[in-house]
């Protein structure tokens, strides 16, 4: 059962999605990019997986259960309203890093990837 | 990567973070300065400290994983501008050593090649270090583990080899402890720490939470530990291999070292070695330090253009241009006034000050969050960690004054190192005014368990 909060943060998620896939310079950014962005929240324990294909955010779904060895997983972790406000532009992931407030388990290519998507899709910096 | 096997890659991650080509410098260094027992019980002395380090920054990089350690660790501790003034001292650091490693790679070079001069040369290196960072490439982990452990394997069975044939017998080398002998013996682990620089550069590449709970924690005290059974074998076999003043007099001495073991193929091994070091370590340094730049410009803590990414790579690629410019004229400043030594002391006593803030941020949060969850939790006697926080400065100090040959430039070269970082810290320490994506800071003190 969804509590109105969950929804708030899914929300934010498909917002995100919409705004990913209006972005031409996002889809440019991630060619050749296929991941699944997996949001796992240390407090709350909801998984969602935000679904890059072929330069096309295709789906953010909730992820009861992932595979850790899987290729192509970028696992981010931190408390669902950090990464809440992450996702609504509030937030600069590479601060919430320093911060100490967001992990990112992936090569550090990946890691950069996901700054520039930032910094694309809500002109930071 | 599962078990056993991510273990063994966390800990030649922290290895061949550490294996530059100038360590020999420092080894050569530390032979100016003392037998080579002694500098046998330096190099054993500084492993001890780090160890401490080691298993402190475990507990750390439990605390805050993958998170960029220097930056966090010491900005949740001390704050924001006490923590930047050790920032900007570390980027100074690793500033020096790119040019003192750009240089090494030089003189190696024209060991091989008598024919290569210098400056080409590490303008060609440093080209070429930046073409690969800006383009974005890195090394499958595979490559990495092996080149590790070949040039692990390669330095200690060297150092066997030297040690197991002796042309100089180095019981003649171990005389009465003298009070000089025992004067020498603090420099030569403030020295010596150097030899260990940068072993915890794996806490952000954890691939997963459940690393951090105890394998990427302990891979660094195994590195640590590695490190000195590796580097003291060197040393025994260097000391058994050559007389003193021939080791101290070059900054390569391991072209001569494997001469006298190997032949003339000595000098192509050295080479290799040389090698192995530009495409794992110094390419990842540079990659590090861009990366810390790039950061800190994200945070308004050093000029905005820096903060310019690649949207085609994603390499920052102001951060790199920035960050090899800096090592170039640190190169260059190193060849013109033959300043190898002087540069490596000065970064020894840097990374010495380091160490013992790292330390002292894991006393710190212990008090000040003594309930924020730490998977990895040190066993250390906190006794023994103040002392490190006390003594590792100390050493650093002790080292800026070691090297007769050097006089008080070392000092000189410390105290500008400093100002130049409480200048930035200054100009920058105070964050650009908040913008879109600028949100307060959070405590962070969530479980990544």
């Amino acid at each position: 059962m969804w509590t109105s909060e969950k929804r708030t943060y899914e929300n934010v998620l498909q917002d995100f999605k919409d705004r990913f896939n209006g972005n031409p310079r996002a889809q440019k950014l991630v060619k050749d990019w296929n991941r699944i962005v997996l949001l796992d929240s240390t407090d709350t324990g909801s998984k969602f997986g935000l679904v890059v294909k072929d330069q096309v955010m295709v789906e953010v779904r909730p992820m009861c259960d992932f595979d850790e060895e899987a290729d192509g997983v970028v696992h981010l972790q931190a408390e669902e309203d950090v990464l809440q406000e992450i996702f609504a532009g509030r937030y600069n992931p590479a601060t919430a890093l320093v911060d100490g407030a967001l992990a990112v388990y992936s090569p550090d290519r990946d890691k950069v990837k996901l700054e520039a998507l930032a910094m694309v899709i809500w002109r930071l910096g | 990567m599962k078990g056993a096997k991510e273990l063994f890659f966390y800990v030649t991650v922290s290895c061949g973070m550490t294996l530059a080509t100038s360590v020999f410098t420092m080894i050569s260094g530390l032979f100016e300065i003392t037998t080579g027992p002694g500098a046998l019980v330096g190099i054993a002395l500084a492993g001890f400290f780090c160890l401490i380090i080691a298993l402190s920054i475990g507990e750390l990089a439990s605390m805050y994983p993958s998170a960029p350690a220097v930056r966090t660790y010491l900005k949740t501790a001390f704050g924001d501008r006490a923590s930047l003034l050790l920032v900007y001292l570390y980027l100074i650091s690793v500033v020096l050593v790119a040019g003192l490693e750009s240089f090494i790679f030089s003189q190696v070079f024209h060991a091989a090649f008598p024919a290569a001069t210098a400056l080409p040369t590490i303008v060609i290196l440093l080209c070429a270090i930046t073409a690969v960072n800006l383009v974005g490439l890195e090394l499958p982990r595979s490559v990495q583990m092996i080149a590790t452990v070949g040039v692990v394997l390669f330095i200690a069975i060297s150092g066997s080899l030297g040690f197991l044939s002796p042309r100089i017998p180095l019981t003649g080398q171990i005389g009465p402890v003298t009070p000089e002998l025992l004067r020498s013996l603090p420099a030569a682990a403030g020295l010596a720490v150097f030899l260990y620089m940068g072993f915890e550069w794996v806490t952000p590449v954890g691939l997963r939470p459940s690393s951090y709970h105890w394998k990427v924690p302990i891979s660094m005290a195994i590195s640590v530990g590695v490190l000195i059974i590796t580097f003291g074998v060197f040393v025994l076999g260097a000391a058994s291999q050559l007389p003193r003043h021939i080791i101290s007099s070059t900054p390569v001495p391991q072209v001569g070292y494997l001469t006298a073991i190997y032949g003339p193929t000595g000098v192509y091994l050295a080479l290799a070695l040389a090698l192995a070091a530009t495409v794992s370590t110094f390419n990842a340094g540079i990659m590090g330090g861009s990366r810390l730049i790039y950061l800190l410009a994200r945070e308004g803590h050093f000029p905005e253009w820096c903060a310019s990414l690649s949207l085609r790579t994603g390499a920052p690629v102001a951060a790199v241009l920035l960050l090899s410019s800096l090592a170039l004229v640190s190169a260059i400043a190193v060849m013109a006034w033959g300043a190898a030594l002087l540069v490596a002391v000065i970064g020894a006593a840097i990374i010495c000050v380091l160490y013992a803030a790292f330390l002292l941020s894991a006393l710190v949060l212990r008090k000040r969050r003594p309930d924020a969850p730490r998977p990895y939790r040190n066993r250390l006697w906190s006794p023994l960690q103040w002392f490190g926080v006390i003594a590792l400065p100390l050493l650093g100090l002790q080292t800026l004054i070691s090297e007769p040959s050097l006089g008080t430039r070392p000092v000189y070269g410390g105290a500008l190192a400093l100002i130049l970082a409480a200048l930035l810290t200054r100009v920058y320490g105070v964050p650009r005014p908040a913008g879109p994506g600028d949100k307060a800071p959070v405590p962070a003190t969530q479980s990544f368990s």
